[in-house]
């Protein structure tokens, strides 16, 4: 398939942002119950919630990332790059977890009053999470077509 | 490409129209309409602490925001439509990673001494969407136009 300038941006910004996952989750996993793994990967605090509810699904899905999305999209970026079909199919695989876990912590934060009122909470936190995975899958899809 | 085996898109799509959709967008739509009634059908764990509800209705959210498009890849599945197989991979894709989500949220709360399932139930609902995930994937890889 074509390689063109949006398969660079698209593929690249996938391994910029799993390389971004990958490196807190891999603290998240290490140093579960820091002070600076609760504020800066978490978000909020044990203590707005049952704390034992608070660290089983965090660290529920600091397992389940480097497991299967993160591996995933590193594979896609590059079979994309490579110009290879697979490469796009596995990027629509690997687009859904972006947005489908976009909308529960939407929710959780929401729920436990993490959000803020703010460009790095919406934009670095929590939106461009989402806004890439739509993105590399609505192009996947249409490039497969 | 070569279809996995024969049949295989009506298997994949009767999976995720019964796990998928029934399962996740159906089950879910009750819990976040009606949480005690979802309580009362075994669709919500009735002893869950209530620190864990803020997570499964966020959970549920997700499900019920993007499990109507499951029903909708199954009946394209069913159908061998061309577009099925390329929306098969988002059903296929949020099963396998809700089984693993799931799998290690339940090892997280048994080590915080709140695990919700029996080692029964764990088995076949991970097993469940792992398999029917990872075989929507597999049929969604092989299909008319890849």
């Amino acid at each position: 398939m074509d390689v063109t300038l949006w398969t660079w941006v698209i593929a690249l910004a996938g391994l910029a942002l799993s390389a971004l996952l990958g490196s807190l989750q891999l603290v998240a996993l290490l140093r579960p119950r820091t002070q600076w793994t609760v504020e800066n990967i978490y978000g909020g605090s044990p203590d707005d919630t049952d704390p034992k509810a608070f660290f089983a699904f965090n660290q529920g899905a600091a397992l389940a990332d480097p497991v299967f999305w993160l591996p995933l999209q590193v594979a896609s970026s590059l079979g994309m790059l490579a110009g290879a079909k697979w490469g796009f199919l596995l990027a629509l695989v690997a687009s859904t977890p972006f947005w489908y876990s976009a909308i529960w912590i939407y929710v959780w934060d929401r729920d436990m009053g993490v959000r803020r009122p703010t460009f790095t909470y919406w934009v670095i936190i929590w939106g461009m999470w989402p806004a890439f995975g739509v993105i590399e899958g609505l192009y996947c899809f249409f490039r497969l077509l | 490409m070569s279809a996995l085996f024969p049949q295989a898109n009506i298997l994949a799509g009767v999976l995720v129209m019964i796990v998928g959709f029934g399962f996740h967008f159906t089950g879910q739509l009750i819990s976040v309409l009606n949480w005690p009634l979802a309580e009362r059908l075994g669709l919500q764990e009735a002893n869950m602490p209530p620190g864990y509800r803020a997570y499964e209705h966020g959970t549920a959210m997700g499900d019920v925001l993007l499990g109507w498009s499951y029903g909708l890849a199954a009946v394209g599945l069913l159908f061998g439509a061309d577009w099925g197989y390329k929306l098969a991979v988002l059903p296929g894709a949020v099963l396998v990673y809700h089984a693993l989500c799931a799998w290690f949220w339940e090892a997280a709360r048994r080590r915080a001494g709140h695990g919700l399932w029996t080692n029964r139930f764990r088995a076949i609902w991970c097993g469940a969407n792992f398999g029917a995930g990872i075989l929507t994937l597999a049929v969604a890889w092989t299909g008319p136009s890849i």
